[in-house]
């Protein structure tokens, strides 16, 4: 069985296409990867744009300045502390009649370069989160928030679950009672306080996940081949009238497939995650991921998340890997193997949900579409299954759980019932 | 040992391909001759076991080869037609690989692959990556691959494909190597490849066995209806088109011996001539049938109701 795993991966890897695939998509990898570092930008307090490491201390630096536990007394210190600071210079009726970028103006117009860079931290609308209307400067949200109301920032940091399942998405979506219920439980469950701080590494490496539908995309490329190409060269008459043909070849067929599949993942997870651990840091990793997006409902710290984001994309690359053995075992033409996953991996990415709650429910299954922090972590997609609530990240493993059970039994079956006719 | 194909029928949709064919082998060489779409290479697909007849079976010592499943292909060295290969591999990996699959140590694997490709004329051959082998190189490490489990039961599907004629004799004395205390059942629609081999030679047309026998007993049915005749060299093409010929050897002064085959003299002053294999295959054949299949309302007649019926 060994020796024939062997030249199973032997096969696979020394077709040229397969060849090119693998290595262009390491190459792509680590090229994409050192883009992300030097093309990551952002503004100093001297309002001089910085790139590449620098940014990303400036980053960690501006992160650190507010880091640790929240509680609701600490909030509601910091919101009023905020909002003394801010309306000692302007006017806090004029700020609720004027637009965010007059605000933004006005700012400018009242506060050194240095003390407006500090209230335009990332801290201050995370902090005001809960009341913040989209378009919104901080200081109009901080002009409506009253004592009473930061001292129930917890609550009020709940309530943005409800408002999200009260939205419907947008109105795409009615929730039902059930899905109601799984996401205020879940919401309830979050760990208090939070733990704000700097998880650059790890919220970098949710930002790269999708990336990771190009090693899924070259293994199907590789895989591809499998079957098809013995029943095209017409070496199936050969290998099928041999002792092991209809046995042991299958299961070498598929442990070889699954073991490649996930030799590649490995590597360009690595990449990924090595590349951003490394330049961003990987601190941060028990943050709440609520530091992240306070809208999230979820109980996870941010290495966590970024562990699941990761996670899933290996489930949809066995997925896959097994759904490409099954295609390969059931047709001659490895083109059209190859067509079928080009169109779910990566088309998906490029269909519109169009307002439709099901659509938009069925795109987020597909790696291209789920790996994206909010759609994972806050966009709260869940699918009711009778009187049972899974949310997107129960339904991709299953659903690709699902995939493995069932396309690989089509492959061995299929491969083992062929007619060389 | 004993192979027995008992009404092995193979249909694909309306059409027939292998039609209710009966035989029983022992070990020895048999020679299954056809048209190019009689059904030879269907038949031995299913004889290895890599294509589920539609009726019929094929038994080995008494045993239904498709219970015995990979007892029954531990036994079978198979070489089919188009032989598939991986052209990124070498001579030495594919004989390695096809040794694993025949359930060979890996020691056991690398002497005998060395040994046979050294047999097959591919000694000093073997790292060579098998995309750059020509077409005769592809067909002897075709044939050493069939044999490297040495097989009781070696099927041979058209080896002779593409080899040159030393080649071709190359080939026939390795079959008679290999061929000892073997069932070896080899096709081909070239006469010469198994009339100084086969033990027996089996005659297909339309998906039956329409003839079968020693090739001595078989060229014997030949008798009476093989001629030889002068003409002239102009009528030759003439008389070509319109006989079963198997030789037209021009002579001096305009004239040419034409030989053909016939149930009675067609060209006046034609003489007996001593029959061979060849002829016996160009009289079974005469009328250019044996397509691929037929229906089964008609089905491929038996050679001695084609004579006499």
């Amino acid at each position: 069985m060994a020796r024939l795993i062997l030249f199973e991966l032997k096969k696979m890897l020394s077709r040229r296409v397969a060849l090119v695939a693998n290595v262009g998509v390491v190459v792509f990898l680590v090229a994409i990867m050192a883009l992300n570092v030097v093309q990551t930008k952002t503004e100093n307090a001297r309002g001089e744009i910085v790139s590449g490491t620098e940014a990303i201390a400036q980053m960690r630096a501006d992160a650190e300045e507010h880091a640790g536990t929240i509680t609701a007394e600490c909030a509601a210190a910091d919101i009023a502390a905020y909002q003394e600071t801010v309306f000692s210079r302007i006017d806090r009726d004029a700020v609720t009649q004027m637009t965010g970028s007059a605000v933004y103006d006005l700012m400018f117009q009242s506060f050194s370069d240095e003390e407006v860079y500090e209230l335009y931290n990332p801290y201050w609308s995370w902090l005001l989160r809960p009341w913040r209307i989209s378009g919104e400067e901080p200081a109009q949200t901080a002009v409506r928030v009253t004592p009473e109301m930061a001292a129930d920032w917890y609550g009020a940091a709940a309530g943005l679950t409800q408002q999200s399942l009260d939205d419907g998405q947008g109105g795409m979506w009615e929730y039902s009672d059930a899905e109601r219920a799984y996401w205020t439980d879940l919401r309830s469950s979050v760990p208090e306080p939070i733990e704000y701080g700097y998880s650059g590494g790890w919220g970098n490496v949710v930002d790269c996940a999708a990336f990771l539908v190009f090693p899924i995309l070259a293994a199907c490329v590789t895989l591809a081949p499998a079957f098809s190409f013995e029943y095209s060269s017409g070496a199936d008459a050969v290998v099928l009238a041999t002792r092991r043909g209809r046995s042991t070849l299958v299961a070498a067929k598929v442990v070889a497939g699954l073991a490649y599949a996930t030799a590649l993942f490995a590597l360009s997870a690595a990449i990924i995650v090595g590349a951003s651990l490394t330049f961003y840091g990987a601190d941060g990793f028990g943050l709440s991921i609520q530091s992240m997006a306070l809208t999230s409902p979820y109980p996870l710290t941010a290495g966590q998340a970024a562990l699941a984001c990761v996670g899933l994309m290996y489930a949809a690359c066995l997925g896959f890997s097994c759904l490409t053995l099954a295609l390969s075992s059931r047709t001659p033409s490895t083109l059209t193997v190859f067509l079928a996953d080009v169109a779910l991996v990566l088309l998906t990415g490029l269909v519109p949900s169009a307002g439709v709650g099901v659509l938009e429910r069925v795109l987020a299954l597909f790696p291209i579409n789920f790996a994206n922090f909010s759609v994972l972590f806050s966009a709260l997609e869940s699918y009711p299954l009778g009187p049972v609530v899974l949310d997107l990240i129960g339904t991709v493993l299953l659903v690709y759980a699902a995939l493995v059970l069932v396309s690989t039994p089509v492959a061995v079956v299929s491969f083992r019932r062929r007619q060389v006719a | 040992m004993e192979l027995t194909l008992d009404r092995l029928t193979r249909e694909f949709g309306p059409k027939i391909a292998v039609d209710r064919v009966s035989a029983t082998l022992g070990p020895g060489v048999y020679g299954l001759l056809g048209a190019n779409g009689a059904g030879k290479t269907t038949l031995m697909r299913m004889v290895c076991g890599v294509l589920r007849p539609t009726s019929g079976e094929v038994r080995y010592d008494g045993a239904p080869v498709a219970r015995m499943g990979d007892e029954y292909r531990a036994l079978l060295g198979y070489l089919p037609q188009d032989f598939g290969y991986y052209p990124e591999f070498t001579a030495l990996d594919f004989m390695e690989y096809m040794a694993a699959l025949k359930g060979l140590g890996r020691r056991d694997a690398r002497d005998r692959s060395l040994a046979l490709l050294e047999r097959v004329g591919l000694g000093g051959e073997e790292r060579r990556r098998i995309r750059t082998f020509s077409g005769g190189m592809r067909q002897r490490l075709g044939i050493a691959q069939a044999v490297l489990n040495d097989p009781e039961v070696l099927v041979l599907d058209e080896p002779t494909a593409g080899l040159d004629p030393k080649e071709r004799v190359r080939f026939r004395n390795l079959i008679a190597g290999f061929a000892r205390d073997k069932i070896v059942l080899l096709s081909t629609h070239i006469v010469s490849d198994v009339e100084h081999i086969a033990d027996e030679i089996l005659v297909m047309r339309a998906g039956s066995v329409v003839l079968s026998g020693p090739p001595a007993g078989l060229v014997a049915e030949a008798e009476g209806r093989v001629w030889e005749a002068v003409i002239p060299a102009e009528q030759a093409e003439a008389l070509e088109a319109a006989l079963t010929v198997g030789n037209v050897r021009h002579l001096e002064g305009g004239r040419a011996l034409l030989r053909y085959v016939a149930d009675e003299p067609r060209v006046p002053g034609s003489a007996p001539a001593e029959p061979t294999l060849e002829d016996l295959y160009l009289y079974v054949f005469r009328d250019g049938a044996a397509g691929a299949g037929s229906p089964r309302a008609a089905r491929g007649s038996h050679f001695k109701e084609g004579r006499h019926g």
